[in-house]
């Protein structure tokens, strides 16, 4: 990161000593967010939004504090304010106390719903997933009982249903059905409950539920019930509220809406985590496990003008057996398989380094062949001589080799997919989340093409970075986005070019509750020719500008 | 802040990761015991950031181990405490809970209403004193502020109408509208199942194996903390990590493992750059002179720092 930010010129205003090495901190640096910071700071992060008000009554309109949240961030000291190490002073004795009841006194902040944003929301259990655990089992949910006559899919796996919704919170958030009810996933009724914007309750309501068909919600509430008869002689509780009025706490949802499979809590982590930060964060259809990958759903890119790129990604492969899996070695034929086309291809293929220049005769005589240079790019042409890996043309090979024409040259294995290994990511290297920036315009009914791609990785699970062929798997499932047709990309430099990759994902690792998040892109280095950029600016004009100024910064912490 | 909570406390684990949801508990296990964990829930407070964050308390196995050692805590499965608590939950307890609700709603209302009087109040105030101490433009500013503090007045009327969205919400006397709580714990609800007597061996919590190296670090007053994010196992604090900057990037290395120089060098370049010194931990077994199978084991630390000569 270094490397690209030190000399990106967007950034370089930020620096104003940018050969100094006495910078006591980089702007790009402090994330605040990295380390636990003093809560006495809190009101100065909050004091411009009436933290008076939204102490008691949190707004559900989020994004006004989002951005006014950004403007006031700088208030909280950046460093200085902690101690190098504790001394028996009593003054330190005090700031640690004071810190200690400031975060105290924010920890036990209630949530609470105020009349004009009170939004109530109703848990239906598990919408018929697919064998996701249901919490509160025994669950047996009649879908005429709750009211999805529609059957809708997309209400799959929702466990909360508002009635009457309000806000903005719920413009990027849950399904809404023919009746203006909005249905929300696990995630997203836990992140509102924890917001204080959502109040749940336990069952559906009272009226509602002579409706259903079989009686009472669960078998849980029969017990309930016949417990409650039992009872009414001691405690003369006429108006003893029932088991499904009662309001659902926070740690109620979240033992209720976490598990093992389907929403662990690092997935939740990550989730909340960006939603905090105005992000838009949606379920990526290979979410389950069980899901087939490479399920496309968006729209490619839309200055992508290959047909033959769309073509390969819609028309998925027929999944091979395992007994061909294992008996073939596919990477390596996959390699096979490329070398070929690229031998193929190679002859009538333009671009290729040693066509350009006809008097280069690399395999007999000097690389560079005698004769009248007028620059140096054609010198420098002609000392390409190693085939690279063009990102772009990877889907042509990919569709072109299950091509039912088979010639018999082609061994006969042609006709089965040259990869299968590449087209089903394996958990937990595959994308949860597609992710929309706070910019992005997002519509629930048309979703458009995600910002990121992301995959969350619990650390403790799998301690290792994915090995190639898992990277692999998952970059190949990934929208391809050409940085030399990007509109800002083409103009800029080509190290940006290469810095933004044609293919990336974005892992996010979370470490008990503390989430990284790691961006991997793959780029196409031999397609950026440097040596063409740097004639037109005369060579060495970066040269005097001291590459390893700065690094090695101290974080201080 | 000093309320300390009963002993042992409930942690609850959810879908394999320990949680903690009651403030009083993660106030006293920071004070006391140097327990810090993670809090990863949004503050309702400011819902819209990511560096103060709010309940619930993500604690680490290594975290919990210990506590269950030191008969601090022990561990409820919370999807089933609340299952069966639920199910069992007798009218009284609900009543209760309704009850408690209730009156922290009204509580909330009412100091909501008291800051917002006591704000108009002070802005009136100002206004006053501000008019009389321009005598000049009094008569002319007069009608004015008689203009603002009615159409003051007006709004504070229309916020506090009695648009009650739910049936839980009691009309009372009063003229104030109980706000909705949702609790952060289920504690007053649910009746967490008793501590088991004791634990055996096998039921405790299950931790990596860099464990004795996180109990020597904890045992010696410092507060070791989730570190992968800076390159390391454990980010060792000298002391609470709200005050002070931590020391050490800590690794776990086993006593007879072989050490990738690289490693070593790669770690002390990564503790350097962030001004920490790099630390790797071990097991060392020392047999017994007399009896063969009996050893002492301890834990031994080193740090490595980038040496400029």
């Amino acid at each position: 990161m270094a490397e690209f930010d030190e000399d990106d010129p967007s950034l370089a205003h930020s620096s104003p000593y940018p050969n100094s090495h006495s910078i006591p901190s980089h702007p790009i640096d402090v994330d605040l967010s990295e380390e636990t910071q003093d809560f006495r700071f809190l009101s100065a992060l909050t004091s411009n939004t009436a933290l008076a008000n939204s102490a008691t009554t949190p707004s559900v309109a989020s994004d006004a504090i989002a951005t006014s949240i950004a403007s006031t961030e700088t208030v909280i000291p950046k460093r200085g304010t902690k101690d190098f190490e504790p001394n028996p002073t009593r003054s330190q004795q005090n700031a640690l106390r004071a810190s200690r009841q400031a975060m105290h006194d924010v920890l036990s902040g209630e949530r609470v719903h105020g009349s004009k944003n009170w939004v109530v929301g109703y848990f239906v259990g598990s919408m018929g997933g697919e064998g996701e655990s249901e919490p509160l089992g025994g669950r047996d949910r009649r879908e005429e009982g709750i009211g999805l006559q529609d059957r809708d899919k997309r209400l799959r796996g929702c466990v909360v249903r508002i009635d009457q919704p309000r806000g903005s919170t719920f413009r990027t958030m849950g399904v809404s059905d023919r009746e203006n009810r909005i249905w929300l996933l696990p995630e997203e009724a836990l992140y509102c409950i924890e917001r204080g914007s959502l109040d749940i309750r336990w069952g559906l309501p009272e009226a509602e539920k002579d409706d259903v068909k079989g009686g009472p919600v669960t078998g849980g509430n029969d017990e309930g019930s016949a417990k409650r008869d039992d009872k009414y002689d001691d405690d003369d509780d006429d108006d003893a509220p029932a088991f499904s009025d009662l309001p659902m706490s926070l740690q109620g949802a979240y033992a209720t809406f976490i598990s093992d499979k389907d929403l662990t809590l690092a997935r939740y982590t990550v989730f909340a985590g960006l939603r905090r930060l105005g992000y838009t964060v949606i379920r990526a259809p290979t979410w389950h496990d069980s899901c087939p990958s490479s399920s496309q759903t968006w729209q490619e890119d839309k200055a992508e003008d290959h047909s033959t790129t769309t073509h390969a990604r819609t028309v998925s492969p027929p999944p091979a057996s395992t007994s061909q899996q294992s008996f073939f070695n596919w990477p390596s034929l996959r390699t096979f398989i490329t070398s070929v086309f690229q031998l193929l291809f190679r002859w009538k293929s333009p671009s290729k380094p040693y066509h350009r220049h006809p008097n280069s005769c690399p395999s007999l005589g000097p690389l560079v062949a005698p004769g009248l240079y007028r620059s140096y790019t054609d010198i420098y042409r002609a000392l390409a001589l190693i085939p690279f890996h063009n990102p772009t043309s990877k889907p042509q090979h990919a569709h072109t080799a299950p091509a039912p024409t088979s010639s018999p040259e082609r061994p006969s294995i042609q006709p089965q997919p040259p990869n299968p290994s590449m087209t089903s990511t394996t958990p937990p290297f595959r994308i949860s989340y597609h992710v929309y920036k706070p910019t992005t315009p997002y519509r629930k009914t048309s979703p458009p093409a995600p910002d990121f791609h992301l995959a969350v990785i619990d650390a403790h699970a799998h301690p290792t970075i994915p090995n190639l062929t898992e990277l692999g798997t998952l970059l190949e499932e990934m929208p391809l986005h050409d940085p030399r047709k990007d509109e800002k990309l083409k103009k800029g430099r080509a190290e940006m070019r290469l810095k933004a990759g044609t293919r990336s994902v974005v892992l996010a690792v979370v470490d008990n509750g503390v989430v990284s998040f790691l961006r991997l892109a793959e780029m196409g280095s031999g397609r950026e020719k440097i040596y063409e950029g740097k004639v037109g600016r005369g060579g060495g004009k970066r040269s005097g500008r001291g590459r390893g100024a700065g690094r090695g910064r101290g974080r201080g912490r | 802040m000093d309320a300390n909570p009963d002993l042992p406390i409930p942690v609850s684990l959810i879908a394999g990761r320990y949680l903690l949801f009651a403030v009083d508990a993660v106030t006293y296990l920071r004070r006391e015991h140097h327990i810090c964990g993670v809090t990863i829930g949004t503050l309702p407070q400011a819902p819209q950031q990511n560096v103060f964050l709010g309940l619930p308390l993500e604690l680490m196995p290594e975290e919990v181990r210990l506590l269950v050692e030191k008969g601090l805590a022990y561990v409820i499965d919370d999807a089933m405490a609340h299952q069966h608590g639920l199910a069992n939950a007798s009218a009284r307890k609900r009543v209760h809970y309704v009850k408690h609700l209730r009156d922290k709603g009204r509580q909330a209302a009412i100091s909501q209403t008291g800051a917002k009087e006591h704000s108009r109040a002070l802005a009136l105030s100002k206004a006053r004193s501000k008019a009389l101490k321009a005598p000049t433009i009094r008569a002319a500013s007069h009608d004015e502020s008689e203009d603002t503090n009615l159409t003051d007045t007006a709004e504070q009327d229309s916020l506090f109408g009695p648009s009650t969205p739910s049936g839980l919400a009691s009309s009372d006397s009063l003229s104030i509208t109980t706000f909705g709580v949702t609790p952060a714990s289920s504690a007053s609800l649910l009746t967490p199942p008793p501590p088991p007597p004791a634990y055996a061996e096998a039921s405790l919590p299950a931790v990596p194996e860099s464990y004795p190296m996180f109990k020597h670090l904890h045992s010696n007053g410092y507060f070791p903390s989730p570190g992968l994010r800076f390159g390391c196992q454990y980010m060792v604090y000298p002391g609470d990590p709200l005050r002070f900057h931590s020391h050490f990037l800590a690794s776990y290395v086993g006593w007879h493992q072989e050490l990738d120089l690289m490693d070593l060098v790669g770690g002390g370049r990564l503790g350097t750059g962030v001004k920490k010194g790099y630390l790797i931990g071990g097991v060392e077994k020392k047999k017994n002179q007399d009896n063969a199978d009996m050893g002492t084991e301890r834990v031994r630390t080193f740090s490595i720092e980038w040496a400029s000569m």
